[in-house]
């Protein structure tokens, strides 16, 4: 029953996260006055017409630094409930999470080496 | 405690105030103090009153202890616009699109002699400007000045502040007021002289003759 | 390229043979010669002017009752040397709108004539052969009129709004017929280019420029500015105004860094009276320009680095500027947009408290010029982010006619306060900073050494200031016949002022030769291969301000 102790503390976090989200969409329907003008609904472009459409074939740059700060993304993620139980374990998670460094830097390495930072 | 009525419509809100020992705020007051004491203004600077703007911002003015030192780029991210300088015709369009895109409540700001009525740069027979933004767009608070001085610009959005806390204006779009110029000067455009005419050398100033025709 | 130095005079001469030639005085008609050639022959002299590295500082059209003047104007770095070339246009009884006015082109030998052309096609109505795209410049595409022809009397009062509700009318067709077929067009083609509007309102300061990008990416294939949109007709206007009238126009073109253009007016219709101001007067006038060039810079540094992300120097620069503009509020009552000149003298003595005060001021400032060094000239990021970028050759700056700080920081040092003196600069000690890279870094540095040297000269001014008056009383109000030529170092580059009177009160034709004008063109060389960041930054070193570009 302890494990689902702690996760009530998740559960907490997503009503509250949820319910941000929810109320900041609802309210301003109810409480914010029309007034839509003629050109209300169209793309804004420095207050201009845009020329041709945006519906064009992307780079594939913009993919890879996508992937790469995902993959970072969810390590960082993965690191702060390590943080919590941190002084429980002692050193056995110091050279754990080390490992678990290390192990992503090499991917970093490995990206730097084939040029992904820098915008062919 | 009794509520009398309650109405959610989209433009007013309210709950009947209790009488009792506390006294309540309406909601529509909360509401409007929230929406004044946070405008974020549209970064539209169009000529020499724009640079009063930013010196409003800077440090010594400093406009965001007033809370409207938010300056939003986007006009779906902005409920002040401000119009600062002179509006060429060919501008036009442009303001009035950024203003339809704005969401409402939006409030408008003339900034300037040019933005309330032409500026210096009307005369009669004018062909490139627009005298005044409040022929397009309905206008809140006019600050007149050539450049008004940074302090002119806070005063100005204080009375904004104090409109919007006051009710006297709702934000929404309402009909431009449409003035006619005033200029009823006569226009002195002169006719093209002829080249030749100007090639010849001026004639020597003789001493007693009493004008000088070239 | 001619092998032997040719002189242009003789060779004009000798083989254009023109149908006029006036040897003239640099020093009271500001030009050494004019000479008005056949139509067929502008081109060869483009050319040999072009390979004897000469710039084309200013090309205009004067409106006269038979025959319309295309004026051309060429001068050069090494000495002062500026020559005046002329074609007519006959009229022959004809209209704008008949289209029969034409002219040749020269855009394909200086790519500034482009604009220029551009912008007398607009106002005018000569067709210029052979120009890549002839299409109004400053007004609206749908104008019909051609304003600066003597024959424009003006629009009917309420022109304004039915043609602002007709512009705004074509604005919203635009966006339901135009907008969907391009979205459409573009999506069967499946191509990887597309079109950003850096449109007119955006977050840097310059005003309202219009870029609009063919972007691969995020790379620049293509950029074209599109100008216009501050245009307030102070050419036509000034037509109609007497000469004293026009102060408040010199105030509002450059609005940072007006007194410079005050300067400009000033020598210019002094030149033309032939009316020297008294000592003192002159020692003012380079006090207060200098100190407006310092506060000029102080605000192009604030919004170029913010533009780049550093949010901190523009608070800096910003104290600094409201410094020094305290101190010319204190004797021109005005913080921007100044009119204090006169001519032969001042509107009003400095203040006594003045000199006090830049005195508290100089040591201060010298001090944060010092921060300024380790904060930003230092910094590794800056110094990534702008070194090797944007460079301009000297051959692009010959044909895009570019001055001015941007110009020396491509290793060329022309100053006119040294080229072509005017005013009490002869007499005082001030150094040209150049630098030969020609990147965004070159023309940070020499802006922020530029500052140093005005503080230099600042500081001999308040020691040599001699007492005396500071006006000449009344003089004429209306100034000779004849043509004028007169340019002064104004913030961003050369300010040139062409002046036609016809001897009455009114100017008869003003052309207003602003640096902004040519330099904006330069990016169409700069931007190609650039990311979408480095854009901002390019944009932003060159110092453009949009009022004096539209005029």
């Amino acid at each position: 029953m302890s494990l689902l102790h702690d996760y009530s503390y998740v559960l907490g976090f997503l009503i509250i996260g949820a319910g941000f989200v929810i109320v900041n969409t609802l309210l301003p329907l109810l409480i914010s006055p029309r007034s839509r003008g003629a050109n209300a609904q169209n793309p804004y472009e420095s207050g201009e017409v845009p020329i041709g459409g945006a519906w064009v074939q992307f780079d594939v740059n913009y993919y890879l630094f996508g992937l790469i700060f995902l993959a970072f993304d969810v390590e960082a993620a993965f690191l702060f409930p390590v943080l919590i139980v941190f002084k429980e374990f002692g050193f056995a998670a110091f050279y754990e999470v080390t490992l678990f460094l290390a192990l992503l830097s090499l991917a970093i390495l490995y990206a730097w080496k084939k040029g992904l930072f820098s915008w062919r | 405690m009794e509520i009398k009525e309650t109405l959610l419509t989209t433009d007013t809100q309210s709950l009947s105030p209790v009488s009792g020992v506390a006294n309540f705020f309406k909601v529509e007051d909360v509401f409007n103090m929230a929406r004044a004491n946070s405008l974020w203004p549209l970064t539209f600077g169009l000529a020499c009153c724009a640079i009063e703007f930013m010196a409003g911002g800077a440090a010594r003015f400093d406009m965001d202890r007033f809370g409207f030192g938010v300056v939003r780029p986007s006009p779906r991210q902005a409920d002040l616009m401000i119009v600062a300088g002179t509006i060429s015709r060919k501008m036009v369009p442009c303001i009035k699109t950024l203003y339809d895109q704005m969401p409402a409540p939006k409030y408008v700001i003339a900034l300037g002699g040019c933005a309330t009525a032409g500026g210096p740069f009307k005369y009669p027979g004018q062909y490139g400007i627009l005298e005044g933004i409040d022929k397009i767009i309905p206008v809140n608070v006019y600050v007149p000045g050539c450049p008004p001085r940074p302090e002119a610009l806070i005063a100005g959005i204080m009375e904004l502040q104090r409109q919007i806390k006051s009710k006297e204006v709702k934000g929404t779009m309402t009909q431009a007021v449409v003035h006619d110029s005033q200029d009823n000067r006569p226009a002195e455009y002169k006719n093209a002289i002829s080249r030749v005419e100007f090639r010849k050398p001026p004639t020597p100033p003789a001493a007693p003759s009493p004008e000088n025709k070239s | 390229m001619p092998v032997l130095e040719k002189d242009i005079t003789s060779w004009l001469r000798e083989v254009v043979k023109p149908e006029e030639f006036n040897e003239k005085n640099l020093k009271t008609s500001g030009v050494l010669f004019e000479a008005v050639v056949a139509q067929n022959k502008i081109r060869e002299v483009a050319r040999e002017f072009l390979a004897q590295d000469y710039f084309l500082e200013s090309l205009t059209a004067v409106d006269f009752a038979e025959c319309l003047e295309v004026v051309y104007h060429f001068n050069r770095w090494s000495e002062p040397s500026r020559s005046c070339v002329k074609i007519l246009v006959p009229k022959n009884d004809g209209k704008p709108e008949d289209g029969r006015w034409t002219a040749p082109s020269i855009s394909s030998i200086y790519k500034s004539a482009a604009w220029f052309e551009r912008e007398i096609f607009e106002f005018f109505g000569i067709i210029f052969t052979d120009h890549p795209n002839l299409k109004r410049l400053l007004l609206p595409e749908s104008s019909v009129i051609f304003p600066l022809l003597k024959s424009f009397k003006g629009e009917p009062a309420g022109s304004d709004v039915t043609q602002s509700l007709k512009l705004m009318k074509e604005d919203t067709e635009g966006f339901q017929i135009l907008y969907p077929q391009q979205v459409t067009e573009q999506a069967t083609k499946h191509k990887r280019d597309y079109y950003l509007n850096l449109g007119p309102q955006h977050p840097s300061t310059h005003g309202v420029l219009r870029v609009l990008l063919h972007l691969d990416g995020e790379r620049v294939i293509d950029a074209e500015p599109i100008i216009g949109y501050s245009h307030r007709h102070h050419e036509k206007m000034m037509e109609i105004q007497t000469y004293v009238a026009c102060w408040p126009n010199m105030g509002r073109l450059d609005y940072v860094g007006a007194m410079s253009y005050n300067f400009g007016y000033a020598v210019l219709v002094e030149k033309a009276m032939g009316v020297t101001p008294p000592p003192r007067v002159e020692y003012i006038r380079v006090l207060t320009t200098e100190l407006n060039r310092l506060a000029s810079h102080l605000l192009w540094a604030g919004t170029f680095l913010m533009d780049l992300g550093a949010f901190t120097p523009f608070f800096y620069c910003f104290d600094d500027r409201e410094n020094i503009l305290d101190i010319l509020e204190m004797t021109t009552g005005e913080r921007l947009t100044y009119d204090y000149f006169r001519f032969g003298g001042l509107d009003k003595d400095i203040h006594p408290d003045m000199i006090p005060a830049i005195k508290k001021f100089i040591p201060e400032f010298k001090k944060h010029l010092k921060d300024y060094d380790g904060l930003v000239t230092k910094n590794i990021i800056f110094k990534k982010r702008t070194r090797n970028l944007g460079i301009l050759s000297k051959e692009a700056a010959i044909s895009y006619g570019v001055t001015g700080p941007s110009l020396r920081a491509s290793g060329v040092p022309f100053d006119l306060r040294r080229a072509e003196p005017y005013s009490i600069y002869p007499e005082l000690d001030f150094n040209i900073p150049t630098r030969s890279e020609g990147d965004v870094y070159s023309r940070y540095w020499v802006r922020m050494k530029e500052m140093e040297e005005s503080l230099k000269i600042i500081a001999q001014v308040i020691e040599k200031m001699p007492a005396g008056e500071v006006t000449l009383g009344k003089l004429p109000k209306n100034v000779p016949k004849g043509e004028y030529y007169s340019a002064v170092e104004s913030t961003r580059g050369l300010f040139g002022m062409y002046l036609i009177s016809d001897g009455s009160l009114n100017p008869y034709r003003l052309k207003l030769r602003t640096p902004s004008f040519s330099n904006l063109n330069s990016i169409i060389h700069m931007l190609p291969g650039c990311l979408i960041s480095d854009v901002v930054a390019v944009l932003g070193s060159i110092d453009i301000v949009l009022p004096e570009i539209d005029r």
